[in-house]
């Protein structure tokens, strides 16, 4: 929504509200610019049009750590009818919703079944005080006040307890914004007149807000006519799941529309011209909203759907009061007669009747889906755009949200983990709106303070953030965590960043190791390149027939097998040498390598190619890391026989596996110096999880497995190879869901025990399962970790050279209700930045997970053996380039900061296949993404994003020794010609010099000797 | 006189000898294997054929492991062309990674896995630059087929490989994908809480 056109002045952001300034001058102020900027009906739709330079990790779209303006007006708000209870009691009259409740609810009505606010007021305060609010709305009860609806003498006790409430909230320095009609019409004025139907009406609601401005309008400064006109017209007039409960009336509803529209018109002239000079308040009409996103974008169709959606739910009230004070053209357009005409006298009487935009925003308007005009197009609770849309319709008005919030079941108490991130959600995108789109919102209510009675769910939903006990006597308000949350958001006046920004200056040093990761690499079994084995002679197309003929009897000499043969390992170098990493971590195929499982059948030419990879890879001075064995969902990755005998649940297996190893490092471990045994074994039992125990079984033998093969290693290997060996574990962190709920923290740490501490505990601690774990298993579901043998111990404690971790993204846990299968649950936070396949980017999680790793397992050298993100894109990936930036960041933070001794970082994962979630660098066909150039700038500044650097390691010690051998390596054949060419020379030049040197000596036996010569030729002549 | 001369004279050479160095070091030897004339050992190809009168089709091969000509170039239709040895090709299909097969009747279809006697297949070059190519195994010709039911297919079997690109996939348009739309009956409509933490990024591929 960074595209908004942004029509605003800049002084509006001069006028929000300044900490000397009250509150009611500022919107005095305020009130003055609105008429500046007016806007007009169908701006709207540019809500819904959509940006073309939209990117997931624009600022604008991330979630936005910033606090609200200075003097942000924080509350939280109730209904009278939801929480008040004593409805028969203290002479209040009956309202048209006790009636309805008792006639249409059957759990609702009867019961002493409702929060009791008439009866504890001090608990209410109490709670008030508790989260910090600034304001408190509510609402007065009509039939309790005047029981019959005619203002004229007030219900004594009625009217004590309002003013005992208000000179509570004077007290506390807490704002009343009190609602004057929240849907409980005093049942008499529905008996006698029919309801809103009548324009009696008008007069009679008039005559009550008169007596409520006359008896408290000293302390309130801050009025709301009716809460949500659409609610009142639509579910009582067409659904009937409002009181008074008719159907299908669709006259009776719009004449319900017209005529609280033109009764709070006349409340509201009636109290600016008889009130406000002494009282100076502000009143405003609540109105309400649900949100709409066109099904295709690009389709001005549906965009104009979704218009006229909006509009014929909040533009039926908005557009006559906010607006041009007529009814929205496409509402008239498609009503005709149904809808009432306003005469343009009426016109004027009810434009601009509201002092400022009071809007709700919360469930009720998305209930039932089946009676919202959907217009075919999706719902979307999308709060930001909302208030655009409010924007750019309305003239750009100061908005007070009235009612915000969610719902959460009936059986949840106090820990409403849901309820905190849709208020995070909903209140950062608030923030954003205020910080980006410059709407100019000033006031937030949380729906609602209390648990109470929930309209037509009765009781079977919660929206307060302090629980409350209905069947109790003394209805004891107890925070929710949601309460927790809003108070602590109150306190800093926004979102103060989670984690501390203030970075180390510091770079990895120059032999890390900067990698990348790939997944199984299937062996080519047949060389591509036959000319090179074939030892015949051909000829072609002798006779015509185009074919090729042997000669027979000429052999000729084949050229011995070389890694070239191999295309694929061609291509593969190719990615690696644009990567620019310094080493390459690949993993094996098992059942290529040993078809049957047994050392007698292996594949020679396998393992040839395998070679082939490695010896490749290091002429690029790129070292490989082998895994021995990766399997994933498609393919188990064990040799058939194998598989077939019961796969991990066989103990056999385990040994299998030793030989394997056994011969994987006899053929490679000349070349290869780290190796890792198994990745994610931890992640493996998704696939044995038939039952618990076989999870556990699996696992057992695939450790028993790993410490076979590493004993292995150890004592055959390691003196001539000098390498190091481990096995790779899924390490995603866990956060608690809810920071307030010791259950959650708990269900954090069960979750770590079982991701990580499972198979890092024997290795690199005790030889054995931690206890913790143990016991938590058998309490929970009776099942049974596998116990070690003291020989089996042995073998296990301490067979692993370093710590190999896979960390993706990071966990929030919720525990599990009771009775459920699993015991811990996950939640996906819905405000941070997170990819198709749902990982979240928190990058502080890798940090967090390595400083609990060197807590617990001591100071080792440890490697991110997998770290990546599935990104849409296929040529810009920017989520994978903000993800590489951002991890490998907290990486060096943690080496740095926390001296966790990091050795490498690989990334995930060189190649994506097609249609699987997309991580690759490369994609399926080898096309080389932009996060490729994004990351050798990182591996060159050492971790630093930053263009200024230049190249820090690029010299390594080991080709600064050797540059004259690496340029005679690659200028080969320049060389060899220059040779040639120069020899050539030489000889030439030798040639010319010996050839004059001749012609000289001549030349000089010439001149010496000419006498003598003649003498002797004069002598033989004569 | 002569010395001075006959000194001076390779030192000339110098520059242009530097000048040569300096102009081979520029352009780097080219891949000049006359092996490697199309391009590769292993070639991507459209298998276009013109031969049954109006029609123009490319061999194409479908998900299901049906084999059929289309009239346009579509990524099914784009082969992976590899020597097995001297003369005889496997023939690959890149989208759907199926080899192309003969059944013994002469029908194509196919196959995920390869087997040398029905999926390899001998290329014989004609000179107007039309290939033939015939089973390994049992010598037919590979005939694409022209209708369905064609039993066994009389259609075409000259065939020119059009070297082709593997189309680019659409990149995918700007804004969020737009996600399901939200459960509004629910507690949790944006369906943040999930049971299971999903599968390991390791373990999709």
């Amino acid at each position: 929504m960074n595209g908004f056109a942004s029509g605003t002045d800049d002084s509006s952001r001069d006028t929000m509200p300044t900490g000397a300034l009250p509150r009611s001058v500022m919107l005095s102020a305020c009130i003055l610019l609105q008429t500046v900027a007016p806007g007009s009906s169908g701006d709207g739709t540019a809500v819904w049009s959509k940006n073309p330079n939209y990117s997931p990790v624009n600022e604008t779209q991330l979630f936005l750590y910033d606090t609200f303006p200075e003097n942000f007006f924080w509350g939280v708000g109730t209904g009278a009818f939801q929480v008040e209870g004593s409805w028969e009691a203290e002479g209040r009259g009956p309202s048209i919703w006790d009636s309805f409740a008792r006639a249409h609810l059957r759990d609702a009505s009867g019961a002493n079944s409702s929060s009791d606010s008439y009866i504890f007021l001090e608990k209410d305060l109490s709670a008030l005080d508790f989260i910090g609010v600034s304001f408190y709305q509510f609402s007065i009860s009509w039939p309790r006040l005047f029981p019959d609806g005619i203002a004229a003498v007030a219900n004594a006790k009625g009217l004590r307890y309002y003013n005992a409430l208000l000179d509570a909230l004077v007290l506390r320095d807490i704002q009343p914004v009190v609602t004057l009609y929240h849907w409980d019409l005093p049942l008499a004025l529905q008996e006698k007149y029919g309801g809103w139907k009548s324009e009696a009406l008008i007069d009679i609601f008039n005559d009550y807000a008169t007596y409520c401005f006359r008896a408290f309008g000293d302390r309130v400064k801050y009025w709301i006519t009716i809460h949500n006109p659409y609610l009142v017209a639509w579910h009582g007039y067409e659904t009937g799941m409002h009181a008074p409960g008719e159907k299908g009336n669709l006259a009776a509803v719009y004449a319900v529309g017209h005529n609280l529209i033109k009764a709070h018109s006349k409340v509201w002239h009636n109290y600016n011209l008889n009130f406000r000079p002494h009282q100076k308040g502000w009143l405003s009409i609540t109105l309400g909203s649900h949100w709409i996103e066109p099904n295709r974008p690009e389709n001005t169709m549906d965009v104009l759907r979704c218009q006229q959606s909006v509009v014929s739910v909040l533009g039926w009230f908005a557009s006559p009061i906010h607006g041009d004070g007529d009814y929205p053209e496409l509402m008239k357009k498609q009503l005709l007669s149904v809808l009432p005409l306003f005469s343009e006298a009426e016109k004027e009487e009810v434009r601009g009747t509201a002092d400022f935009f009071a809007f709700s925003f919360g469930p009720n308007n998305f209930k039932p889906q089946n009676t919202m005009a959907k217009m075919g197009q999706n719902v979307s609770l999308n709060l930001r755009e909302v208030l655009n849309w409010i924007k750019l319709e309305y003239g750009h008005p100061w908005i007070l949200i009235t009612e915000n919030g969610w719902f959460t079941d009936s059986h949840v108490k106090t820990e409403d983990t849901t309820a905190i991130y849709m208020m995070k959600n909903f209140l950062n995108q608030v923030l954003q709106a205020i910080r980006f789109d410059e709407i100019r919102v000033f006031g937030y209510t949380a729906w609602s303070l209390l648990d109470g009675f929930e309209w037509q769910d009765g009781y079977t939903t919660r929206r307060g953030l302090f629980y409350v006990d209905f069947n109790s006597k003394q209805k004891e308000r107890r925070p929710k965590s949601s309460a927790h949350y809003y108070k602590q958001i109150i306190r800093e006046n926004g979102f103060a960043p989670k984690e501390s920004t203030s970075h180390v200056r510091g770079e990895f040093p120059c032999d890390f190791s900067w990698g990348v990761t790939e997944s199984v690499l299937k062996p080519e079994l047949v060389a591509s390149s036959p000319q090179f084995t074939d030892p015949h002679l051909y000829v072609w197309n002798v006779t015509g027939n185009r074919l090729l003929h042997p000669v027979a009897g000429v052999k000729l000499k084949t050229r011995p097998g070389q890694c070239t043969d191999f295309v694929s390992i061609k291509r593969q170098v190719a990615m690696l040498a644009r990567m620019k990493v310094t080493s390459f971590r690949f993993a094996l195929d098992w059942p290529s390598i040993l078809p049957t499982g047994n050392l007698s059948t292996a594949n020679r030419q396998a393992l040839r190619y395998y070679r082939c990879v490695v010896s490749e890879s290091l002429k690029l001075h790129i070292s490989p890391m082998v895994t021995l064995y990766y399997p994933t969902h498609g393919h188990p990755g064990l040799p058939a026989p194998l598989l077939q005998s019961g796969g991990w649940l066989n103990r056999a297996t385990a040994t299998a596996f030793r030989d394997y190893a056994g011969l994987c490092f006899q053929e490679l471990g000349d070349l290869v110096k780290l190796w890792i045994t198994i990745n994610e074994p931890n992640r493996l039992s998704d696939t044995y999880n038939r039952t618990g125990n076989d999870t556990y079984r699996a696992a057992h033998h695939l450790l028993l497995a790993h410490a076979l093969a590493w004993r292995l290693y150890d004592r055959r290997h390691r003196r001539a190879q000098r390498g190091a060996v481990s096995l790779a574990l899924h390490a995603d962190w866990a956060e608690p869901a809810n920071p307030f709920a010791d259950s959650h923290r708990q269900a954090a740490e069960r979750f770590l025990q079982l991701e990580i501490a499972w198979f890092a505990e024997p290795l690199f601690k005790t030889g054995d399962y931690p206890a913790a774990m143990r016991d938590d298993l058998a309490s929970r579901s009776g099942q049974r970790l596998p116990r070690f043998t003291e020989q089996e111990r042995r073998l296990v404690r301490g067979a692993a050279d370093f710590l190999a971790l896979n960390h993706f993204t990071t966990r929030f846990v919720v525990p599990a209700r009771q009775g459920a299968g699993r015991d811990v649950q996950f939640l996906q936070d819905i405000t941070c930045l997170s990819s198709p396949s749902r990982l979240a980017v928190l990058p502080w999680g890798q940090r967090k997970v390595l400083s609990w790793v060197r807590s617990r397992y001591g100071d080792r050298d440890v490697y991110i053996t997998a770290n990546g993100i599935d990104d849409p894109a296929l040529e810009n990936d920017q989520l994978r380039k903000y993800y590489l930036e951002k991890y490998v960041q907290e990486a060096r933070q943690a080496y740095l900061v926390d001296k966790v001794k990091i050795k490498g970082y690989y990334a995930f994962k060189l190649t994506e296949e097609k249609l699987k979630p997309r991580f690759g660098f490369f994609t399926s066909d080898f096309k080389a993404k932009s996060s490729v150039q994004f990351y050798n700038k990182l591996i060159s500044n050492g971790g630093f994003p930053s263009e200024d650097n230049s190249p820090r390691c690029s010299e390594t010690p080991r080709n600064t020794e050797c540059t004259v051998c690496l340029f005679l390596v690659q200028k080969k054949p320049l060389i060899f010609f220059g040779c040639c060419f120069f020899s050539t020379l030489v000889l030439l030049l030798s040639i010319t010099f010996f050839h004059r040197r001749k012609r000289r000596k001549f030349w000089k036996a010439e001149n010496l000797q000419p006498i003598p010569l003649k003498k002797s030729h004069k002598k033989v002549l004569s | 006189m002569g010395w001075v001369r006959a000194q001076r004279q390779p030192l000339g050479w110098v520059p242009v000898l530097a000048l040569l160095l300096g102009a081979c070091r520029a352009l780097p030897v080219p891949d000049s294997s006359p092996l490697l004339q199309f391009g590769g050992q292993v070639r991507q190809r459209y298998l276009y054929t013109d031969d049954a009168q109006e029609t123009e089709a490319h061999l194409e091969i479908r998900a299901d492991g049906s084999v059929v000509g289309s009239a346009h170039r579509s990524p099914e239709g784009l082969l992976e062309l590899k020597a097995l040895k001297p003369g005889v090709i496997q023939i690959l299909g890149v989208r759907t990674s199926r080899f192309l097969c003969q059944r013994p009747d002469g029908r194509l279809y196919g196959s995920l896995r390869f087997d040398p006697e029905a999926c390899s297949f001998r290329e014989l070059l004609l000179e107007d630059g039309y290939n033939v190519y015939r089973s390994e195994a049992r010598g037919l010709p590979l005939r694409l087929p022209p209708g369905p039911g064609d039993l066994p297919p009389r259609g075409p079997a000259r065939f020119l490989p059009l070297p082709g690109l593997p189309p680019a996939p659409p990149e995918p348009p700007g804004g969020p994908a737009p996600g399901p739309p939200p459960d509004v009956g629910s507690s949790d409509p944006l369906s943040m809480l999930w049971p299971s933490p999903g599968r390991s990024p390791s373990y999709t591929s």
